[in-house]
């Protein structure tokens, strides 16, 4: 590096120290990993694909996948850390190669209408196109590649092993499983193909294309909705609202099964007026029977002065959310809540008696209330 | 009319006033400031090494920097300017770093390192580099009413000026002012000791302006409340129900909704409807056993422990806790069970279990992460060892980190696989379960993974901590994968080694993306200035470094021993101040030879040496080692003063210069130690090899300094 480029990334570092991404994606990348001393991904290994979506833009590359819209050069990596150009080619650096494994209740997701009661074989690549403040599984998302501890898990083996442990579903989660398309679409493809399902959690950042092309391998998917303000997207999460809210109406055109999780956080997103004009824009665009989760805050990662989200204001969110006409409505992280049930919307009696991931009482045949005969919507067993 | 003589005398006398003032009042900034940064940014120990960094290097330059300048600077007007500066900066300083945070940083966010590195050097330079060319003026005033040694009186009269505010924040605060109004009324008192100088000397117009600065202050004071400003930008839409300055840190207790919390330093540490972390605390351990005995609380929130720990039939509950005001927050906002099973203490644990007689079933320590030398001590070897020798033969003992539950990164593994080392040394049985925090249960029997199968067998009823929440087969599969992932050699965490310290603020500088050795660019950046330096300056280099050493050792072995002991620092603080100041002055009157030279930073390199071997008496709490710390303290900075007179009288022509650049040497060395001792050198080599290489490069940078051709010369005449 010169000095005059010494000089230029450390200006570029300040600013982006204040005011969290406004440079070019290469120089983000470079000084970040110029900083920490992580290999900027010039180099190749066992777990490189050749990246989907991308167009040429001389010898740099446009990275078509997700709303950050970065032109990567020769040498250079992505937003999310693990696309690199390699030679005027792009390539994923996260194949195969997972940093997080585990077993969960399909609950944790969380997903509520979705094989309840079943557990998810949960797997995360390091990455993430987003730069949350709250993130609780920053170790991972905010880091390359190639500077987490992984394991060599080629897509088969994912499927293998969900067997193995007898889950009834995969779940890319934890990350952010679009900055790890390529290895988890391959790995869908396979288990769709053997009738395991997939899940996919995610902050919803993705463009429409390559959602399109993913929602033929997936069955649920869990989007988080993290406000409804392109404000707070900007200053919490260093994103955009518009490409989400697009993704909640394509998974729900493509009928792939969608819960949206709420996190709400005082002084950011627990503003009922915003509460409601999500909800009406849900209902405006026939995602009102999408269960929608209003999932309790804990201070976390650089979002650490905040206390948890009062019950009150959980309890505020859903009431807001149930007069603004959303019909299956929950609380989450809040052990013990009467929000944790099922209730059926037409007659309002339980049909899912559930504490945390357990399932005391469920009141659902053939996906219809046993009391009413109203068809709840969602994907049942028996 | 003033005659020359009585104009001159009139100066000299201010000069003394002024120096005292400014020691007091930077002394009493430095406290405020550090307490400000413990607030604002989470402050740990490499946040405070960074601090008084830039603190003790921006005065030094701002002494070199202003040497050219002092020279030329108006006799009369020398006093007054530098009380007007600190009428004016230290507030504004306060101000900005109370406010400045919490414009430019997203609500209830950490700042972003960078920003708190630049900022802390933009908010603090004003009052550093005024504080540096008062030295310089100050010796330039001293020297032209012909005082013999004028850079070493100035020094001296400085040091007695820290002592003063040192005892002034020591006594006063928290009994009788806020650190706030503490450092106001200074800074009114120095506007007002500048007006009344400056109208004596025929100054006016600078007479007029410090008058109406004063009331100025005092308006601004009493009309605008930054605090409350502080408080509407941090919490906002919370009721603020109480604040407290305490010496273990500002407790604020709002409530927001239904919900009170209880902030420390601007971390919520208590609220209500805390379930999860409650009911795993308390059942993963006492489920073990079935507890039916005594149990031991130390810390976290007791209104909801308690309560848990009560639902196991004849439990019994001490409940510790260190800070009293946050025992009376909690008992006026969150509801104490009040119950004859129950027993409120308050004090240290580590005091309470080497005192007690009593043996309990089951400890649980909910401690702040060990990235303080002063939450360290609640992991160390030494720490658990006396929890084992409080827990009768199949007692638990429960310690946490927070959750690393998805993945641990390499320094996550770092800091957990220290600890289950640190633990296996005094237990038989280690296990860590990861859940909503990392739990680690140790005890000397037979321990269960299958704590939601444990709690069932108990017979207790738990809203969080049964098989509904807690699936056994999938916690323990987690639990396995990262116990096989820290299988790693590390040292021990103990008293005098804390690497749990240095491990724990490398995962936290993992939140910013950035190496733990990026501070070491700053201490390069300060080693390129000491090659520069001349040799008899690079004497007085070692002599500030050797001294803060001795400074942060003596610390750091109260602080272990005694736990948050605000009083007894500020003591240890003061009497080092003093002695500096004293051998300042006796430094004057001492034959000037290189012998006494050589005798004075042994002095210094022998009393660093003993230090180190009183570790464990004091850790124990014999007051023969707290006499003996005393000691070494008082001969270290005895012998510390005295090589800076010594050094200054060696070098007697141009007063400002030399002394400019001899204050800026030791202002250098003390920040350097600061910087390096404190969050790197001890937590890697520990105290012992610490006090060795301060001795070592004491002796070294001496002999390099006896070389100088100066020594040489004053020899022969």
């Amino acid at each position: 590096m010169k000095k005059r480029e010494f000089l230029q990334c450390c200006a570029l570092g300040a600013m982006n120290a204040v005011f969290p991404r406004p440079v070019p994606a290469h120089l983000h990348a470079e000084i970040s990993g110029w900083l920490t001393g992580a290999s900027d991904g010039e180099e190749l290994w066992q777990w490189s694909k050749e990246a989907l979506f991308v167009e040429q833009a001389g010898d740099a590359i446009h990275c078509l996948k997700c709303p950050n819209d970065c032109t990567i050069p020769v040498g250079g990596t992505g937003l999310c850390r693990n696309r690199v150009n390699v030679g005027g080619k792009l390539y994923s650096i996260a194949y195969g190669n997972p940093c997080a494994v585990h077993v969960d209740p399909v609950e944790k997701k969380p997903l509520l209408h979705f094989l309840p009661g079943t557990r998810a074989f949960s797997i995360a690549a390091a990455g993430c196109n987003l730069a949350c403040l709250n993130c609780q599984n920053w170790q991972i998302s905010q880091v390359s590649p190639k500077e987490t501890e992984n394991q060599d898990m080629m897509p088969r083996a994912v499927v293998d092993e969900c067997r193995r442990t007898r889950c009834a579903s995969i779940a890319y989660t934890y990350s952010e499983p679009t900055t790890f398309y390529e290895y988890a679409f391959d790995t869908a493809e396979i288990a769709h193909r053997e009738g395991i399902r997939n899940i996919w959690k995610s902050n919803g950042y993705i463009e429409e294309k390559p959602l399109r092309k993913l929602c033929r391998v997936i069955d649920a998917a869990n989007i988080d909705l993290k406000s409804f303000d392109e404000d707070i997207y900007s200053r919490l999460n260093a994103g955009k609202l518009a490409p989400v809210l697009r993704t909640l109406r394509v998974f729900h055109e493509m009928h792939v099964w969608l819960e949206i999780t709420n996190l709400v956080i005082p002084g950011w997103s627990d503003d009922l007026d915003m509460i409601r004009r999500m909800c009406a824009w849900l209902r405006k665009n026939g995602l009102d029977d999408v269960p929608l989760h209003f999932s309790r805050f804990v201070p976390m990662y650089k979002l650490n002065q905040l206390p948890p989200t009062p019950l009150k204001r959980l309890e505020d969110a859903h009431a807001a959310a149930v007069s603004a006409g959303m019909k299956y409505v929950y609380i989450g992280n809040v052990p013990g809540h009467d929000a944790e049930h099922t209730y059926c919307h037409r007659c309002k009696k339980m049909i899912v008696e559930r504490r945390g991931y357990a399932i005391h009482a469920n009141h659902i045949k053939n996906g219809k209330c046993r009391f009413c005969g109203e068809v709840i919507p969602g994907v049942w067993m028996g | 009319m003033f005659s020359v003589k009585a104009t001159m005398q009139q100066v000299v006398s201010g000069v003394r006033v002024t120096t005292v003032l400014a020691g007091t009042i930077t002394a009493g900034t430095q406290v405020v400031l550090l307490r400000e940064i413990l607030s604002a940014f989470l402050g740990n120990e490499l946040v405070i090494g960074i601090m008084l960094f830039d603190w003790l290097a921006l005065t030094g330059i701002g002494a070199v920097l202003a040497r050219q300048w002092a020279r030329t600077f108006r006799l009369s007007l020398i006093p007054p300017v530098i009380l007007g500066a600190l009428l004016v900066l230290p507030p504004l300083t306060l101000a900005g770093f109370r406010l400045l945070p919490l414009l430019i940083t997203p609500p209830g966010s950490m700042m972003e390192i960078w920003i708190f590195l630049a900022g802390a050097i933009l908010i603090l330079s004003p009052v550093c580099l005024s504080s540096g060319a008062a030295f310089s003026l100050l010796v330039r005033a001293a020297a032209s009413r012909g005082m013999v040694n004028p850079v070493g009186s100035v020094y001296a009269w400085e040091a007695a000026g820290s002592l003063t505010g040192g005892a002034l924040f020591g006594v006063l605060l928290f009994e009788f002012f806020s650190s706030q109004n503490l450092l106001l009324c200074l800074c009114a008192g120095s506007g007002i000791a500048g007006s009344v100088i400056a109208l004596r000397t025929r100054e006016w117009l600078l007479g007029l302006l410090l008058s109406i600065g004063v009331v100025a202050l005092g308006v601004g004071h009493s009309g605008f409340d930054v605090n409350k400003l502080m408080f509407t930008l941090r919490y906002p839409g919370h009721t603020i129900l109480a604040h407290e300055e305490t010496p273990y840190g500002e407790l604020t207790t709002t409530r927001l909704g239904d919900q009170n919390t209880i902030f420390v330093n601007n971390i919520p540490l208590l609220f209500d409807g805390d379930i999860q972390s409650a009911e795993e605390l308390v059942h993963f351990t006492l489920a073990q056993r079935a507890i039916s005995g005594p149990v031991l609380v130390a810390g976290g929130n007791p209104s909801s422990l308690i309560p848990e720990v009560l639902k196991y039939p004849g439990a019994r509950v001490d409940c510790i806790e260190e800070n009293p005001w946050m025992r009376d927050m909690q008992q006026r906002y969150f509801r104490l069970p009040d119950d004859e099973r129950v027993t409120y203490l308050s004090g240290d644990i580590r005091r309470h279990l080497r005192t007690t007689a009593g043996r309990y079933d089951a400890i649980i320590i909910v401690a702040p992460e060990p990235s303080t030398l002063q939450s360290n001590r609640f992991y160390t070897r030494e720490a658990i060892q006396l929890a084992h020798c409080g827990l009768r033969p199949a007692g638990v003992l429960c310690l946490s980190l927070s959750s690393s539950a998805e993945y641990a990164g390499a320094d996550a593994k770092n800091v957990r696989a220290t600890l289950l080392n640190t633990i296996r040394e005094s237990f038989g049985n280690v296990i860590l379960l990861p859940a909503g925090r990392d739990m680690y249960l140790a005890s000397d029997s037979t321990l269960r993974m299958d704590v939601s199968a444990a709690v069932a067998d108990a017979g207790v009823v738990t809203k969080f901590a049964n098989a509904d929440y807690v699936q056994d087969d999938l916690l323990a599969d987690r639990a396995r994968r990262l116990n096989s992932a820290l299988q790693l050699v590390t040292p021990v965490n103990s008293d005098d080694h804390p690497v749990l310290m240095l491990a724990q603020i490398r995962y936290w500088l993992r939140f910013f993306a950035v190496e733990s050795w990026a501070p070491a660019l700053v201490f390069l950046a300060a080693l390129f200035f000491i090659v520069r330096t001349d040799r008899e300056s690079l004497g007085v280099v070692v002599a500030g470094f050797g001294g803060i050493t001795l400074e942060l050792i003596a610390l750091m072995i109260v602080q272990v021993g005694f736990g948050n002991v605000y009083k007894m620092s500020g003591a240890l603080i003061g009497l080092y101040m003093a002695g500096m100041g004293i051998g300042a002055f006796a430094g004057g009157y001492l034959k000037l030879t290189s012998r006494r030279y050589t005798i004075m930073q042994c002095g210094l390199a022998v009393s660093l040496l003993a230090s180190a071997f009183l570790q464990s008496a004091t850790s124990e709490g014999a007051p023969a080692g707290v006499a003996g710390l005393v000691a070494c303290l008082t001969l270290g900075s005895l012998c510390a003063g005295a090589v800076f007179t010594l050094t200054s009288r060696a070098r007697l022509q141009d007063p400002v210069g030399n002394g400019a650049r001899l204050y800026g040497a030791d202002l250098l060395g003390s920040a350097i130690g600061a910087l390096l001792v404190g969050p790197f050198l001890l937590p890697l080599v520990g105290v012992q090899a610490v006090a060795d290489i301060g001795a070592a490069i004491v002796i070294t940078g001496a002999g390099i300094s006896l070389t100088s051709p100066v020594w040489r010369s004053y020899e022969k005449t």
